[in-house]
């Protein structure tokens, strides 16, 4: 009939070739790709549920878990100033060999070591929230410490008058967001303002309550910034010892239900939320993109919204300040 | 001839493959995609059918769950009490109205708080325990506004909100506002109806349901976190424009469905999102299986097609090379084929026939071995010793006579004689040539016997040109002379005559007035039992033999009858041709 017909076998091979089409077109649909759901063990730095951040920050890594169909394990010790405990708790999670460790290092320098080990051990390490002061960590997760405090200060200039004096209440000198949350702010007030050495409480009650008494009753002082929730919180309380009316503007760092009825009231001028449910979430996404084979940043901004009373009631500030926590 | 050499392009079978494989192949196509797009449209037609018609029954259930809650609104402005706190002011009696809206409250679940703002301002809560937060101007926020603008509406329906009116309470609510005189009352929801309306129904692996306002604003979403964190956006602004309807989009590098519908009522817009990739998973299975079906069937039948005209053309092909054999030159084969079909009775047939030609050419063969024994033996007869020897003893005594003459003529008579006999080893002759062969042969006997024989020749003109075999008639002639003749006293007499008995027959005639033949050897020779014979009588056999193998018998053939005045008559019947070749003379 036709020349080429005379090639014996193609019949049967075009057969072959439709059919190789036909399986690799549907090779998905056949044998689903039902990857292995990766392991990943989330450390924080305390399973204590106390502040309203952790319990965010759990619910963004849950979240993502399903999203990401990731099984989570969540370990932390009892107290959020057990650094060793925190070190055994690395080890541990580390000899059950999961795909990735998120940690939020209780310690900037002390968990290095165990950290490094890790890494050498073969398990990727990301940070969240508290960083840990190695470039071995695959990601860095969390608020822009430095930003973040320029941005308070930014805020901070529209409501003072040059030359006005502050004083700054932080916590640990040597955790790394204290340290680059002073520095935000500074960068952002010093030219103007006369800025007061800062004081630092060590995560220590008594001595943060002295130190805000102190700074409320320095007379010449014009406003106070504080860093965390707990010198925050610290703030408030000794406002409530003195007893007296205060007439210094307030700048704080984080929210609990205090904060905001001090913003609704209006003698808290503005504090900075970071996103804890965004740190959670995207922690986990990342771990996952890392376990899939792609590189991640090694800085990962997951944003902070400075409230006051004019954006108090936006929807998103609001999703911030009172988690849903459906 | 062609080399057959396996499957050729043009065999049968070759032709009968390609042309079912490649037809079935364009169907195995051309069907597998048609139905393919058949099997998508019908599926994506009920997908979004089906989907439709969900978004619009939630809908429904929520526009009737809205007005339930309205209603709820209004059963509360029938209590005289509440009727005066949000007309009147403060006179009422606070406790038993936050007892009549806490009990409207408890009945039901998914009521957060009910709050009363009278037109002083003054704010009126299920719970007497609560304070009101009146750092901010209730005045100021769009409900109010909304309500008391020029089309003002039955009620207002926020998003999902923090609800502050409360001190110290900031519950994630969607709040209805409705204007009661100079009053509102305020129904604060949490989303357990909602959430269970838009989360329990299934639309398919991670689909899910959200609501907007017609603000853009979220009502309802399961991953509200998210989309307040940035990490997830949804495509409001294109749904709320487009009312109701279908829309595909890409959400998060996803392809998705967005089906959804608006409520005139509420505002709100309830949005289906469904990942194409998911529901095409089913689609694309059936698709697989459609394929796989359809290419099995195809194998299957090109494989079958193989087979079955294997089993067709196989014997054919067989066939063929027995027959390439028997072409060659080789008849000893036997053609079997192992199956029950046209072709194996065709091969039966070839069968027959190459047995037949087998046979037919095994007897060609023997009948001119025999033919070819029996011109031997003629020629043997008429080198007959005796009649050699008395020829030369004729001659050494005419010589001796001094009659040279007679021996020079008997010599050159003799030396015709043996040339004619031999003819240059021809079969046929002309009737002429049998003619001076007879002439020759008697003229020698007849010097010989002298008055003792007589013998006349007289063949017809028109028969001289004719070819016959050779040796027919002189051997009967010897045996005239030697057996009818040489006992007889007085002159023998032989006749010979040779005519055309009709137009196809020629007619040669022996006669002798010798002794004549026993009729019972007669009878047996007519009928063509020669083996009483003897040495002699040889002559006579081979001359019936030689015109039964050349012409056949009947009518041809050498018959002997008795002489009316004595002795015998032999006549020789043949066909009267003029062809020398042999083989035609078969016919």
């Amino acid at each position: 009939m036709f020349k080429w017909m005379k090639m014996r076998g193609i019949l049967p091979a075009v057969f072959f070739l439709v059919l190789l089409v036909v399986f690799y077109r549907y090779y998905e649909v056949i044998f689903p790709v039902n990857p292995k759901r990766p392991k990943v063990t989330v450390i924080l730095k305390t399973i204590e549920r106390s502040t309203s951040f952790w319990v965010t920050l759990e619910q963004g890594v849950l979240q993502a878990s399903e999203d990401f169909e990731v099984d989570v394990t969540i370990k932390g010790s009892s107290r959020e100033d057990d650094i060793d405990g925190q070190i055994t708790i690395l080890f541990d999670a580390a000899k059950e060999n999961p795909d990735a460790i998120i940690l939020a290092a209780t310690d900037f320098e002390r968990l290095v070591e165990p950290v490094l080990e890790v890494v050498k051990a073969g398990i990727p390490v990301l940070a969240v929230d508290s960083f840990v002061n190695t470039d071995e960590v695959s990601s860095n997760i969390g608020t822009a410490n430095f930003e973040a405090g320029s941005k308070l200060a930014t805020y901070l200039r529209t409501k003072l008058p040059p030359g006005a004096s502050i004083g700054i209440l932080s916590y640990v000198g040597e955790s790394s967001t204290a340290i680059q949350r002073e520095n935000g702010v500074r960068a952002g007030i010093e030219e103007e303002f006369f800025v007061l050495p800062t004081l630092y409480d060590n995560d220590d009650i008594e001595l943060r309550d002295k130190n805000a008494r102190r700074l409320l009753q320095n007379d010449k002082l014009d406003a106070i910034v504080t860093l965390n929730e707990f010198t925050s919180m610290g703030l408030l309380n000794a406002i409530g010892h003195i007893n007296s009316p205060n007439e210094k503007l307030l700048f704080t760092f984080d929210s609990n239900l205090e904060i905001i009825q001090g913003i609704e009231d209006g003698f808290i001028e503005a504090t900075i939320v970071q996103k804890p449910y965004s740190m959670g979430y995207q922690s986990i996404k990342t771990a996952v993109e890392m376990i899939k084979g792609s590189i991640p940043a090694q800085y990962i901004d997951t944003g902070s919204e400075l409230v006051s009373r004019e954006n108090l009631f936006d929807p998103v500030i609001q999703q911030l300040l009172f988690p849903t926590g459906r | 001839m062609k080399e057959v050499e396996g499957r050729r392009s043009g065999s049968i079978r070759s032709q009968i493959i390609w042309t079912f494989g490649l037809l079935l192949l364009l169907e195995t196509l051309v069907f597998g995609i048609l139905s393919g797009n058949l099997l998508e449209l019908s599926i994506s037609g009920t997908n979004e059918k089906y989907m439709t018609e969900f978004v619009s029954h939630l809908l429904r259930v929520t526009d009737n769950y809205i007005s339930n809650l309205e209603d709820i609104s209004e059963v509360v402005t029938h209590f005289p009490e509440i009727r005066e706190f949000l007309n009147a002011g403060s006179a009422a009696d606070r406790e038993s109205i936050s007892s009549i809206l806490y009990s409207v409250k408890t009945s039901r679940s998914d009521i957060t708080s009910i709050i009363l703002i009278n037109s002083e301002g003054e704010l009126l809560s299920d719970s007497t325990s609560d304070t009101y937060n009146l750092s901010r101007d209730f005045r100021e926020e769009t409900w109010y506004r909304t309500l008391n603008s020029q089309n003002s509406q039955q009620f207002f329906l926020t998003a999902s909100h923090v609800q502050t009116l409360i001190d110290k309470e900031y519950p994630w609510v969607i709040s209805l506002f409705r204007k009661v005189g100079q009053g509102y009352i305020v129904v604060d929801l949490n989303y357990s109806v909602i959430e269970e309306l838009c989360s329990n129904l299934d639309i398919g692996g991670k689909g899910y349901i959200f609501i907007v306002n017609d603000w853009g604003e979220m009502v309802y979403h399961p991953r509200i976190d998210l989309i307040y964190s940035d990490l997830k956006v949804e495509k409001t602004d294109q749904i709320i424009e487009k009312q109701s309807g279908r829309m595909e989009t890409v959400i998060g590098g996803r392809d998705v469905l967005y089906t959804f519908d608006s409520s005139d009522l509420t505002g709100w817009s309830i949005i289906s999102t469904a990942y194409i990739s998911e529901f095409n998973t089913n689609l694309e299975q059936l698709k697989f299986f459609q394929w796989l079906i359809l290419i099995c069937t195809m194998m299957g039948t090109v494989l079958l097609g193989m087979i079955i005209s294997a089993q067709i053309t196989h014997p054919i092909e067989v066939l063929r090379s027995s027959m390439q054999e028997v072409e060659k030159g080789n008849f000893d084969i036997d053609i079997s084929l192992n199956c029950d079909n046209e072709v194996s009775d065709l091969a039966q047939d070839c069968d027959i026939a190459i047995k037949t030609i087998k046979d037919l050419i095994h007897e060609r063969v023997r009948e001119q071995e025999v033919k070819r024994k029996h011109e031997l033996e003629a020629l043997q007869a008429q080198i007959n010793p005796h009649f050699l020897y008395n020829t030369l003893d004729s001659i050494i005594w005419l010589t001796e006579a001094d009659r040279n003459d007679d021996a020079v003529a008997m010599t050159e008579q003799l030396a015709l004689f043996f040339r004619l006999s031999l003819s240059k080893g021809e079969e046929f002759v002309p009737v002429k040539q049998i003619l001076d062969h007879l002439e020759s042969y008697l003229s020698i006997q007849k010097m010989r016997y002298k008055t003792t024989l007589d013998y006349s020749i007289d063949f017809d003109e028109n028969i001289l040109d004719l070819y016959t075999l050779k040796l027919l008639i002189q051997p009967l002639v010897e045996n005239s002379i030697y057996h009818g003749l040489r006992h007889r006293k007085g002159t023998g007499q032989i006749w010979i005559s040779g005519c055309r008995n009709s137009d196809e027959i020629l007619e040669f005639r022996v006669e002798d007035n010798g002794a004549g033949m026993d009729p019972s050897v007669m009878k047996r020779i007519n009928s063509g039992d020669y083996s009483h014979f003897s040495r002699s009588g040889v002559g006579i056999r081979n001359v019936a033999e030689r015109i039964q193998l050349s012409y056949g018998s009947d009518p041809f053939g050498v018959r002997f009858h008795e002489r009316n005045e004595g002795g015998t008559v032999a006549i020789i019947l043949l066909p009267a041709d003029h062809y020398t070749d042999r083989e035609n003379r078969h016919v």
